[in-house]
């Protein structure tokens, strides 16, 4: 794919702008792709994470532009809602009284509601907002944005937890196969919830990276980062056989997502052509491992 | 179609299979195998993991042609080259998974590829017929239109049988048919195959349940590195003798060494107390485990021997009583049994194996979160140096680093008695550990349950096989329709512990 990009636009493609561009334009998708990575290795899903990142960019801006909070309290607030979401997802799903699905369903209308119901349904346009949140975005080291920093680091840092941890080995343990994990002596509602808490981070960070580069706030500001998340974890799960959810995976996932993105732009394709590909790349994603399942089991 | 047909005899005859070889690459599968079947015979097939079992089912069904060797039918020589000309000759075999279309109806997965038609429709009506015959045949009692996947483990397993005889073979392979099944269930299958035999059909008896092939067959093959290791007349078969045949001297001599401890019965101090515990299918039972001795729990089918280890543990809920470890009640959570020391390994193992996780993962699974570093950090060199030792101590056979599921049943289920050592319990609750477990792991596993009873461990081990409890047991509690009815100790023979059995099961039903 890369290739093909590279030949069709020569002149653009394969240049270190062009790079850093395709990081760019995956940080938030490996951001909050890694998150649903926790969630997915512990075998349970989340639908409720683009409502939250509405909620929790709705708080952010709330607290810097209506309550002059102040940046690091906007971003306490929204890192803090995140956080605090994620842990009452984890304890309702831990109850196991209904699947992850539903739960997440549910609660996905719950973080709606309270996104609505703090900013009135209305979208917030500041006139001004602090410098050193607006530019919070802007700064770049080694030619590389804050924003693909920040996704790389949570990244690595989800990513260790997972391979030299004893809570990452509970984690996998218990997507392998909770009951036998509990019979293990696995506190298997903690690590569960503790799953859900880091996808909560991840979208209370993104969440507060959207506000900075956007500098206002639209309801339902979250929705449209649903699919590319799933797209990269899925991605990575298929594509790198190891057919276990891995943050690496994910990565790389995100990496895919963000080169066609960029290819698209180069060839200014409408942005429509971008989700009908994501829809089809899980498509295909989804039959290859059913297919796969179906033969090794 | 005759309404009768499933009744009808079929005519005696008789295969001869001579001088089967199979080579894979370098290795020899199958080096001259020549044996016999009959008509109406059931012959027991028995081998380790490896012997060459399974190679000799694909040979004979026609799923991979073997390299030398001929099979005659009635002295006349039969091809076996293709599935296809298997079928056609009348070998079929029931394979040990379950391979059923779940959301299928129980007609559809019998029929499959066999569904009648007129002029390309489906025939309803002689298809109802027919799948009736061949359920009423096998002993379904379900209806043919409920999907598969709302069967029991045991009634699939029937469905598979069924779908075998809707091929009408004579030759019928049944491999392992009970090994996945639950220990109350084995007896349909096995009643089953004792059916088939007197309409006639030649059966192949593939199984690691010793006590079954001395139930069911006529006679005994034993494989043993792709070579007959010997044939035996039932009436000769001694379960030593299997065991020798298929393991060599060395497991028969491991298996005999066992049962002359069983006068040295000490016991150390009292490690688990079972106070009045009731649950679903329990009464009332009481007992106390203590250091180094191995307990039994046995009974007839449906006695509530798995339901008691499962309340122990936590697993279901105990209606009354309590479990006591050191004068104090362990409540009802499973975390308090192994955070004080108890150990359970299931029925079935895939409920306790981690699939996609290593072998050594597997092994310190329950021990990794006390020697962590920095209170965070799993420590790798520990992790390998424990599973290592472990691994030495349990005879396991398989790659640490290899994902648990590539392993055998008998090294999975020495790795998750690795998991209690490592976890350094103090009492072990194994359901059935050598369910469906080849015959030389078998005794290996035996082998480390002794060892560590002798280290000062509580052994609880529930168990349909006799011969097992008999070989490893101190004492066996017998349960009957869920209570206590009865203690026998050590010294006592297989036929003691099965009279038992019944002797109480027909006082306790008198009573009642």
């Amino acid at each position: 794919m890369v290739a093909f990009y590279w030949i069709k636009e020569p002149s653009s493609f394969g240049t270190f702008f062009t790079f850093t561009s395709i990081l760019q334009l995956s940080s938030t998708t490996i951001l909050l792709g890694v998150g649903l990575t926790a969630v997915l290795s512990v075998a349970e899903f989340d639908l409720s994470f683009p409502y939250l990142l509405t909620f929790t960019a709705a708080i952010t801006m709330l607290t810097i532009a209506n309550y002059h909070g102040g940046t690091v309290v906007a971003i306490l607030a929204g890192l803090g809602t995140g956080a605090i979401c994620g842990i009452v997802a984890g304890f309702v799903v831990s109850l196991q009284r209904a699947s992850s699905f539903i739960v997440t369903l549910a609660l996905g209308f719950v973080w709606t509601g309270l996104a609505d119901g703090f900013t009135k349904s209305q979208a917030i346009v500041p006139v001004s907002l602090p410098a050193s949140f607006s530019t919070l975005t802007n700064h770049d080291w080694l030619g590389v944005s804050d924003t693909a920093w920040i996704a790389l680091v949570f990244a690595i840092i989800v990513g260790s937890l997972f391979k030299w941890t004893v809570p990452g080995r509970y984690m996998a343990a218990i997507g392998s196969n909770p009951e036998a994990s509990r019979m293990a002596g696995v506190n298997v509602g903690m690590y569960r919830t503790l799953a859900f808490l880091i996808l909560g981070i991840a979208v209370g960070i993104a969440g507060v990276l959207l506000m900075a580069q956007q500098s206002s706030y639209t309801p339902g500001i979250g929705t449209s980062f649903f699919l590319p998340p799933y797209v990269a974890a899925f991605f990575g799960m298929s594509v790198l056989g190891a057919h276990r959810f891995t943050v690496f995976g994910t990565v790389i996932g995100g990496l895919f997502i963000g080169t066609f993105q960029q290819g698209l732009l180069i060839m200014a394709a409408p942005t429509f052509v971008a989700e009908v590909i994501e829809g089809l790349v899980l498509l295909v994603i989804l039959t290859i491992i059913i297919r796969t399942d179906r033969t090794s089991g | 179609m005759p309404l009768t047909e499933s009744a009808t005899a079929i005519p005696p005859f008789h295969v001869e299979v001579r001088g089967l070889s199979k080579v894979y690459g370098e290795s020899t599968v199958l080096s001259d195998v020549s044996f016999d079947l009959h008509g109406g015979k059931v012959v027991g097939l028995i081998g380790a993991n490896g012997a060459g079992k399974s190679t000799l089912i694909k040979c004979l069904t026609g799923v991979v042609a073997s390299a030398s060797g001929s099979v005659f039918v009635d002295g006349v020589e039969v091809a076996l080259d293709s599935p296809a000309a298997g079928l056609h000759q009348g070998f079929s075999a029931v394979s040990q998974k379950v391979i059923l279309a779940e959301q299928q109806s129980v007609a559809e997965n019998v029929m499959l590829g066999l569904i009648p038609s007129r002029f390309g429709v489906v025939a309803k009506q002689p298809l109802k017929v027919k799948v009736q015959q061949l359920l009423d045949k096998v002993g379904l009692k379900t209806s043919p239109d409920l999907p598969v996947g709302a069967l029991t483990p045991s009634d699939k397993r029937l469905v598979m049988i069924a779908a075998v005889l809707a091929r009408n073979p004579r030759v019928i392979i049944f491999d392992e048919p009970t090994a996945a099944l639950p220990a109350e269930a084995s007896s349909v299958v096995v009643n089953l195959v004792k059916e088939l035999r007197t309409q006639g059909h030649a059966i192949i008896y593939i199984t690691h349940r010793l006590h079954e092939v001395q139930e069911l067959a006529d006679s005994v093959i034993a494989l043993s590195n792709g070579k007959v290791a010997g044939i035996l007349d039932m009436a000769s078969a001694t379960h030593g003798k299997m065991l020798s045949l298929i393991g060599g001297e060395e497991v028969a001599a491991l298996e005999a060494a066992s049962l002359s401890t069983h006068e040295v019965y000490q016991k150390g101090a009292a490690l688990l107390e079972v106070r009045n515990l009731s649950g679903a299918r329990v009464h009332d039972v009481s007992f106390t485990a203590h250091a180094g001795e191995i307990i039994g729990i046995g009974g007839l089918a449906g006695a509530g021997r798995s339901e008691l280890v499962r309340l122990i543990f936590g697993l279901q809920p105990a209606s009354g009583g309590e479990c006591y470890v050191n004068g104090k009640a362990l409540g009802k959570s499973i975390r308090s049994r192994v955070n004080n020391r108890i150990g359970y390994i299931a029925e079935f193992r895939d409920a306790n194996i981690l699939k996609g996780l290593s072998v050594t993962q597997n092994a310190t699974i329950s021990g990794v979160g006390a020697k962590k570093k920095f209170g965070l950090i799993a420590d790798s060199a520990w992790e390998k140096r424990s599973a290592k030792e472990v691994g030495d101590r349990v005879s396991l056979v398989g790659r640490l680093t290899a994902a648990i599921e590539t392993l055998s049943g008998g090294n999975q289920q020495k790795v998750l008695l690795g998991r209690l050592i490592i976890q350094n319990s103090d009492v072990l609750l194994l359901d059935e550990p050598t369910a469906g477990v080849d015959l030389v792991a078998r005794a290996e596993i035996h082998e480390v349950m002794r060892d560590l009873a002798q280290l000062g461990k509580s052994i609880i081990v529930s168990s349909v096989e006799t011969d097992e409890l008999t070989a490893i047991c101190d004492r066996v509690l017998i349960l009957v329709e869920g209570g206590l009815a009865k203690e026998i100790r050590a010294p006592f023979t297989q036929e003691e512990l099965v009279n038992a059995f019944f002797h109480h099961s027909s006082v306790s039903n008198t009573l009642m």
